[in-house]
């Protein structure tokens, strides 16, 4: 009886032919991929700015190309270390990235400037976006902005009664396990790190306060993005969290209980731009994008529909819209720091945050 | 030098055909096969894989290894040096990171192993369709992809999710704080692990000859005692060998470190993405990786060596 119901049992020899059978279903050959038109490869952040792209600058872009879009999506520092990793035979053809990054970029070549003479749109780009300044031959750009977000501070206005009003009220004791910060890898840490030491006594050029200052700091959540601490908002352990403005109108437009304010020492500026990658051989199409990128129809539908600031200054956007973005009279109260003093100075501050005050913490 | 000949065949010094000759009658008296005595052609088949691994694996690690000895942005020195890994071993920070990668993957070993040895040995008694249907359940997991496994328990372990969630909001139990914490990222880690530790387990129960229990219940044995002098000492090797592939599988995760884990609570891999992605410092990261390799070669080796004599039957 035994012995039959052994018999009936999974044999080691039927297992190892099912995994078999598994194993080769997996790894069959997908169909041979028909014939792809030319594609100019994008390397971008996903979510509404890759759709943004695709609903409006696509359709305009394969009118005058005859080419498509592929994207290579991804947080910016993965998809610059691509850019790194690839630098000889790279597979992305235009990268977007915030201002620090694009100087690395052209430093460590793997950037390539645009020429003026194919940006049609480019006299329209306002002269105070124009914040990467490596040195490029005249006839050339190093990259074009695309936008202007900024980060900000922002709080639950049902659980907060004393609204803030400065960078200092992160340091509130109602604030402690409470907030969620920029993680030490985030792209506008350096920014705390300065703004912490002017906090304290210090300054631009003399941080060390600024870690010991943020070391006192107590964060519930440290994020790279707004959906890492978007349900803590709802549920009450986060109340307060540094944010880019976009993100916090899209969790408004969502009913997330937040609102946010640009504090007295003035919000982060934080212009996004896009270049060229070296050695693409899409370089003519490469340029017909970027000048799509600052075209005013394109970014007046960035500013309505993503209220990511625009930095065409013929681009006139409604006072509702001006009210929800990096626009106008707005960008004058933001503040804006140097990309290369950022770039040089990362390695370093990223250490000092992980040894020094990371452990502090205790945040998630 | 003295040739092991079994009785009737001449020790003298052969011809070298002879001696492969030779071996290969020893071959078949002693069931084992010297490495480097078959002929040249005899390796052929192994050319294909020796290949692949040479320029997918070993090339690439030469690499790494080459860049961790290199200088780099934070730390200067007259380069190749082993200063990136004095560096490294040098910061309390960094130990600590070493120790929590260490520390949950044993975790996720011991859970992986107390969750699936039942498992497997119920697998065992079961038909052949049924145990096939139940393992292509199991090993969902393996061909969906860690990364699909996460998402999911990013969703449930989320503050207010749907697992928790309707608990709090109805008072039955207070505010559980499970993602971003050590305990998600042994959560999603013993979800990959589980389908590899039940399958070695399974193997190695399949192999227990059922007279053995048989005989065991007829001299008065009860189940514990079955268990406990029959079935787990005959195990020991599929335990041995799913405890090493699951500490492997978790000390090597980023997936679930990265997307359960936080930014505070960093292991080895997710170390080495904030080194490229944050710092692009791509030597300090290959010092942290050759690190890491280098723990998990001498944990398997010292682990196999302890064990080696409660494997031995």
């Amino acid at each position: 009886m035994e012995q039959s119901r052994r018999n009936r049992g999974l044999s080691r020899r039927n297992l190892l032919r099912g995994a078999g059978a598994l194993g080769l279903a997996g790894a069959l050959p997908a169909a041979p991929a028909l014939a792809q038109p030319r594609a100019l490869t994008v390397s971008v952040w996903g979510g509404i700015t890759q759709d943004a792209i695709k609903a409006h600058v696509l359709p305009e872009f394969e009118k005058r190309t005859g080419a498509t879009l592929a994207f290579d999506i991804g947080a910016q520092g993965a998809r610059y270390n691509k850019l790194l990793a690839q630098k000889n035979s790279p597979s992305a053809d235009v990268f977007f990235a915030g201002d620090e990054a694009i100087v690395a970029g052209h430093r460590a070549g793997v950037l390539t400037p645009a020429h003026r003479k194919s940006l049609s749109n480019l006299a329209e780009v306002a002269e105070w976006a124009m914040r990467v300044k490596e040195k490029v031959p005249d006839d050339m750009v190093p990259s074009v902005p695309f936008t202007m977000i900024a980060y900000m501070l922002g709080y639950n206005p049902e659980l907060v009664k004393e609204k803030p009003t400065s960078w200092a009220d992160m340091w509130r004791p109602e604030f402690r396990d409470k907030l969620a910060f920029a993680a030490p890898a985030h792209t506008l840490m350096p920014a705390f790190v300065i703004i912490a030491a002017e906090l304290a006594g210090g300054s631009e050029t003399n941080v060390e306060p600024g870690f010991k200052k943020l070391a006192e700091l107590r964060p519930a959540k440290l994020a790279y993005f707004w959906t890492d601490w978007a349900a803590l908002d709802k549920t009450g352990d986060v109340t307060m969290a540094t944010e880019f403005d976009y993100y916090f109108e899209a969790m408004k437009d969502q009913k997330y209980p937040i609102d946010y304010v640009n504090p007295k020492e003035k919000g982060i500026g934080c212009p996004e731009s896009v270049a060229i990658v070296a050695g693409t051989k899409n370089r003519e199409i490469a340029e017909v994008f970027l000048d799509l990128m600052i075209s005013a129809q394109v970014q007046e539908v960035f500013a309505t529909q993503l209220y990511a600031g625009s930095i065409n200054k013929t681009v006139k956007l409604s006072p509702a819209v001006e009210a929800r973005c990096s626009c106008g009279a707005k960008i004058e109260e933001l503040r804006y720091f140097d990309p290369a003093m950022f770039a040089d100075n990362r390695p370093a501050w990223t250490e000092r945050l992980n040894i020094d005050v990371i452990p502090n913490w205790r945040a998630r | 030098m003295a040739i092991l000949q079994p009785s009737g065949i001449s020790s003298a010094a052969p011809h070298p055909r002879a001696a492969r000759a030779t071996l290969s009658r020893w071959e078949r008296v002693s069931g084992r096969r010297p490495l480097f005595a078959l002929p040249w052609r005899a390796y052929l088949p192994l050319a294909p894989a020796l290949v692949f691994l040479i320029v997918f694996l070993l090339l690439p690690l030469g690499a790494t290894v080459w860049l961790s000895l290199s200088p780099n942005v934070l730390i200067k020195f007259d380069g190749p040096g082993l200063a990136n890994f004095s560096y490294l071993l040098g910061k309390p920070y960094y130990l600590d990171v070493l120790w929590r990668t260490l520390r949950l993957a044993a975790i996720t070993t011991a859970v992986a192993l107390l969750l699936g040895y039942p498992a497997a040995w119920f697998l065992r008694d079961l038909s052949a369709r049924a145990a096939s249907t139940l393992i292509i359940a199991l090993t969902f997991p393996i061909l969906a992809g860690p990364l699909v496994v996460v998402l999911g328990w990013m969703i449930l372990l989320s503050d207010g999710g749907p697992l928790f969630g309707p608990l709090v909001r109805h008072g039955l139990i207070g505010p559980v704080r499970l993602l971003g914490t050590e305990a998600a990222v042994v959560v999603g880690q013993v979800h990959f692990t589980l389908p590899f530790v039940v399958l070695t387990l399974f193997a190695a129960l399949k192999q227990i000859p059922v007279d053995a229990l048989e005989a065991a219940r007829s001299l008065g044995a009860g189940r514990v005692q079955v268990l406990r002098h029959v079935v787990w000492p005959l195990s020991l090797p599929g335990v041995l060998s799913a405890c090493l592939i699951a500490f492997s599988l978790a000390a090597s995760s980023y997936v679930s470190p990265h997307y359960l884990g936080g930014a505070a609570t960093l292991t080895l891999t997710t170390l080495i993405a904030q080194f490229i992605t944050a710092t692009y410092n791509s030597q300090l990261a290959s010092a942290a990786a050759v690190m890491l390799l280098i723990v998990m070669a001498v944990i398997v080796f010292g682990f196999t060596k302890a064990t080696a004599r409660a494997v031995r039957i």
